[in-house]
């Protein structure tokens, strides 16, 4: 069927400026974003486990959590809400943690993420007329970035005097000093292993060294989409106890650490937001391949009655 | 000033995110110089991230001792006056540190035709000491991963279980029979486990791709929410009330 100008719609639709489709993910990613609707998020097998196993940890034991923040602002979106729902619930649950990274890219966030998180809490906490402060060295400490990430890592595991073996925070103060680390010894005192990261390789060094013969903590992971197929590998083994499916994990985590007052419709959080835009998204793509491959069935056909092999003549 | 220093990071921030994403329309200079910028600053940063974070607190201050007092001596005690410098005397020991350094320094004799063996004996300790750690991470990644693939095929009173089990031995054993080289892929059976497994290969792919789909996406949606919340908010800072 020609239309005027004598390109059929199959050639019009074969034709389309690839331009045209980057405007129509942008306004579907940015159109929810723009407004204050969250949807609930679908229940997440992965993430409900990563919160069983927080939820599980014994709160008050002189343990504390690691944080491997090892992502930078290439993968910021999607690993900052994994870590800042993680840092939450520890800190609503008083388990202390301290922050660390293998990559020098993490330098900020360590130290301005759970900055963020203690003064949302600290908010919450003078609304509800609660004393509790959440404070940097009694609820959380901030390692900072170490370089030579396997030998770090497997000295950490082995080390018997863990305060001697870090040193100094990235605030220069001697660890042993730091309320909430001086009751650490070896890796026995890290109930839990958090580990973020979208780094190729990161993952896997904590998964190999963060371990002696007879101990094993707790292991968490959050990936990148990318990866989410190949952490699944990791999980069935049992090597980690929960995950975080991109940022649809986070978000679903966000909900069950908020109860009863996680509200989507009207206040939606980070990672709430985040994954209306990406639902949107996803439908204006899966719209777009369907349309593109109509498109390709017509050309197609179009072609098969030009040969007069079959089709409308 | 603070607030001139946040206008203008953020500022840049806008720009520097508008540059990378014009490729989309086309290749272009504003484009590529962006992209330099970039690399530029990434090196730049680990490089001053090195230094300052590893290098001068844990080698260079304590070997050269300097600010030995505020280093070791607790912070309560030097907010009390106190002097404990006299306590603290220098440890010669810390010079040892001076060895690896000097050994590490030696790579760089790669560029000399003379001295260029020095290097090589450096590469050969790093590939020495990375084999050694690479055999050890290696059975610790994978032995419990093949552990876990040995599943029994019926879990009693669970049919899902079951299923998944069945499911996965059959994935294994197929895409396995795929990556068999050493002999055709013609017999009955044969045949099939391998031609499933590409397809079951295939799949994957999809499961790969879609997923880095998403991920691209997230990326976006950060930039895009750092333009709503922070960028075109910074312009009517600026426009004042």
């Amino acid at each position: 069927m020609s239309e005027p100008g004598g390109r059929t719609f199959h050639e019009r639709l074969m034709k389309v400026d690839r331009r045209l489709v980057y405007l129509f993910v942008l306004l579907a990613l940015t159109v929810p974003l723009l407004s204050d609707f969250g949807m609930h998020p679908a229940r997440m097998e992965t993430a409900q486990m990563a919160f069983d196993t927080v939820e599980g940890l014994p709160a008050g034991d002189g343990k504390m959590a690691w944080l491997a923040m090892d992502w930078g602002p290439s993968t910021r979106a999607e690993n900052e809400p994994q870590t800042q729902v993680v840092m939450e619930h520890l800190m609503r649950r008083r388990i202390p943690f301290c922050t660390f990274s293998i990559t020098y890219q993490a330098e900020p966030f360590m130290n301005s993420l759970p900055e963020k998180v203690a003064a949302d809490l600290n908010r919450e906490n003078e609304a509800q007329g609660v004393a509790y402060r959440y404070e940097y060295g009694k609820d959380w400490c901030n390692i900072g970035y170490r370089p030579a990430a396997t030998l770090f890592v497997r000295g950490l595991a082995k080390t018997k005097d863990v305060a001697g073996y870090i040193g100094v925070d990235a605030r220069g103060t001697p660890v042993r000093e730091i309320p909430c680390m001086s009751p650490v010894r070896t890796v026995r005192d890290f109930s839990l292993l958090a580990e973020f990261t979208g780094l190729v390789g990161a993952f896997q060094i904590w998964v190999q060294f963060f371990q002696t013969e007879d101990y094993v903590p707790k292991f968490i992971h959050g990936c990148t989409s990318i990866t989410i197929p190949e952490a699944f590998i990791y999980l069935d083994s049992k090597q980690i106890q929960g995950l975080f499916e991109g940022v649809a994990g986070a978000a679903y985590y966000s909900k069950l650490i908020k109860g009863d007052r996680f509200d989507p419709v009207g206040h939606p959080d980070l990672a709430t937001k985040f994954m209306m835009s990406l639902s949107l998204a996803h439908l204006v793509i899966l719209g777009l391949i369907v349309v593109g491959n109509v498109g390709l069935w017509l050309q197609a056909r179009a072609a098969k009655a030009k040969r007069g092999e079959g089709g409308r003549p | 000033m603070t607030d001139a220093w946040t206008f203008y990071t953020v500022f840049l921030g806008g720009v520097s995110t508008l540059a990378i994403y014009s490729f989309l329309y086309r290749e272009n200079p504003f484009y590529r110089a962006f992209e330099h910028l970039y690399i530029g600053i990434a090196t730049g940063l680990g490089m001053v991230t090195l230094l300052e974070r590893w290098l001068w607190p844990k080698l260079l201050k304590p070997v050269l001792n300097v600010g030995a007092e505020t280093y070791a001596t607790p912070p309560q005690l030097v907010a009390q006056g106190a002097d404990l410098t006299s306590a603290m005397p220098y440890n010669r020991w810390l010079l040892l540190y001076l060895v690896p350094v000097i050994f590490g320094l030696g790579y760089y004799t790669i560029t000399s035709a003379r001295y260029n063996w020095i290097a090589r004996v450096v590469i050969s300790f790093t590939l020495g000491y990375g084999g050694g750690l690479a055999f050890k991470g290696f059975f610790a990644e994978f032995i419990p991963q093949v552990v876990s693939s040995f599943k029994p095929l019926v879990v009693p009173n669970s049919l899902a279980d079951s299923l998944n089990h069945v499911v996965f031995t059959a994935t294994l054993v197929c895409v396995m029979t795929y990556f068999f080289f050493s002999f055709e892929h013609d017999k009955p059976g044969i045949r099939q486990a391998s031609t499933s497994g590409r397809w079951l290969l295939m799949i994957s792919f999809g499961a790969f791709f879609g997923a880095t789909i998403m991920a691209r996406m997230s990326l976006l949606i950060e930039r895009l929410q750092f333009f709503i919340e922070q960028w075109f908010p910074n312009f009517q800072r600026l426009a004042g009330p």
